[in-house]
């Protein structure tokens, strides 16, 4: 194994090279700090593959499930690096430099506290962010239609809750945390009661299940809707029915085998409704929710107990209570009907226009979208 | 947001932690590590947590609440191991248990990458 990996190190180190060779020199500024982080982190990588290699520390037999360990992080890193970081850079083209713009845009609109991420039009997976290398992407036509752009703004949340020692942010991380505890004391209690009852096992496996799920996906999920649906406004919830209707499986899930990485869909509305309540969009609430019950209906999709015990009200209303308390007590601007920035009032006139008349949209939506584009290239970003 | 971008964020503090534990765990086994090296402290900052008097640090806090809720340790459990790396005696049976730590946490950010990827 010894010889393996001074072979397999010598081979990558030559392999960061040729990636650090592949970072284009004439991008437009706002590819600077993903150029820049890339090449860090290639750096970073070498690094620790000489000190595999060269370090007399690693041929002793003591160390060698360390030194494996590392070695297999270095090439996952090193994988990253070249199928997402690099991958973007080197196919940066013109559509990524309006949404670049774009989100610049909002970013300032909605006083975003930390570095505005980098956007790629490579993805394979709807819209996702990287926020170790501070990289969204999205697909690649999606700069040409408004109806899913809200999504931009649930990704800019995940990294503040990723960010460590900014007390801008910390309130929402604690509010986070807050929100953790309160999902956790629940799920305890019920747990006190099924060992109480001495029933039969499974309600048991499901609550701790369900006690992993919030921990590592759904609180992140249900946080950044909120941070959306609170920054935007409806839009963000109107996304949501859109993007449930179109790709959406079973809105009712509750994981009764397998972990889900995804809480249930209806649970994520319940939780923007109550948070657009708050903020005081109840009329639009209420829209939203007649159009979601509708859609429910056409599904068929019916819930089960489980489904209620999972998420139940008070948790729901819990999380948004949580989440604008912590935004509150940040910069970011939190959106109300009096807010006129023009990315929040355009991407939410669009779902209004997208209502009156569904079937003249589209003539709409082209002219909007020509017109929002042609306000960000003066855009000093 | 896909799968993939909701366990990059994930992905990332769970390779961090893996990361921290075996530079530590390496310098533990090679008598060069002392209670007060960053990295020792950092760790065992994450198994204590974080004091009410402190400011708020979702990482720590996460990395207990991911422990305790993943891995079946209580947080006496964690106390001892963060008690033990603020020491200038860090047993055998300690260093057994961050070895046996270390192994999950970095299957657990294999199996994440392998579903990033589409694997999983």
């Amino acid at each position: 194994m010894d010889d393996y990996i001074k072979g397999a190190a010598a081979q990558l180190i030559e392999r960061g090279r040729v990636l650090t060779a592949k970072i284009p020199r004439d991008l437009p500024r706002d590819y600077d700090t993903l150029a820049q982080t890339s090449r860090q982190k290639i750096n970073a990588q070498l690094g620790h593959l000489k000190e595999l290699s060269e370090s007399p520390l690693f041929s002793h037999s003591s160390y060698r499930a360390e030194r494996l360990r590392l070695f297999k992080r270095i090439v996952a890193e090193m994988d990253i690096l070249e199928t997402v970081a690099i991958a973007a850079l080197d196919r940066a083209k013109v559509d990524d430099h309006r949404l670049n713009a774009l989100l610049e845009r909002i970013a300032l609109e909605i006083r975003f506290p930390l570095v505005t991420p980098v956007v790629t039009t490579l993805s394979q997976q709807y819209f996702h962010i990287h926020p170790d290398l501070n990289l969204m992407c999205v697909p690649l036509t999606e700069g040409q239609f408004l109806l899913h752009l809200p999504d931009l703004y649930h990704e800019l949340a995940h990294p503040l809750l990723v960010e460590q020692n900014d007390p801008v942010i910390e309130p929402f991380q604690e509010q986070f945390l807050n929100a953790l505890r309160y999902v956790l004391d629940y799920l305890g209690e019920e747990q006190a009661k099924e060992d109480r009852r001495r029933g039969p096992l499974q309600p048991r496996f499901l609550l701790r299940a369900w006690e992993k799920a919030w921990v590592k996906y759904w609180m992140t999920e249900f946080f950044c809707d909120l941070f959306a649906t609170y920054t935007l406004g409806p839009a963000f919830a109107w996304s949501h029915l859109h993007l449930v209707a179109k790709r959406g499986a079973n809105p009712f899930d509750v994981p009764l085998t397998n972990l889900s990485s995804h809480p249930a869909d209806d649970a994520r509305m319940r939780a923007m409704l109550r948070a657009l309540d708050i903020a005081g969009f109840s009329a639009e609430s209420s829209q939203i929710l007649q159009r979601w019950q509708s859609f429910l209906a056409h599904s068929g999709a019916k819930s089960e107990p489980e489904y209620h015990r999972c998420y139940p009200e008070s948790i729901i209303h819990g999380l948004a209570e949580r989440a604008q308390e912590g935004l509150r007590a940040t910069q970011v601007r939190i959106a109300t009907r009096e807010t006129k920035d023009p990315v929040h009032t355009l991407l939410n006139d669009a779902w209004k226009t997208f209502w009156k008349d569904p079937g003249s949209y589209v003539a709409w939506e082209k002219k909007a979208v020509a017109t929002l584009f042609d306000s960000t290239k003066g855009n000093p970003s | 947001m896909s799968y993939n971008g909701l366990h990059s964020g994930l992905y990332a503090r769970i390779r961090d932690y893996a990361e921290l534990l075996d530079e530590v765990l390496i310098g533990l086994k090679a008598h060069t590590s002392s209670p007060n090296d960053e990295k020792r402290q950092k760790l065992a900052h994450l198994f204590l947590g974080t004091p009410s008097s402190a400011p708020s640090n979702l990482s720590a806090q996460f990395f207990q609440i991911f422990l305790q809720s993943e891995q079946d340790i209580d947080a006496n459990q964690l106390s001892e191991i963060g008690q033990a790396l603020r020491s200038t005696d860090v047993r055998a049976n300690v260093i057994e248990r961050l070895e046996a730590l270390a192994l999950t946490l970095e299957n657990e950010r294999a199996g994440m990458l392998a579903k990033m990827r589409g694997h999983g």
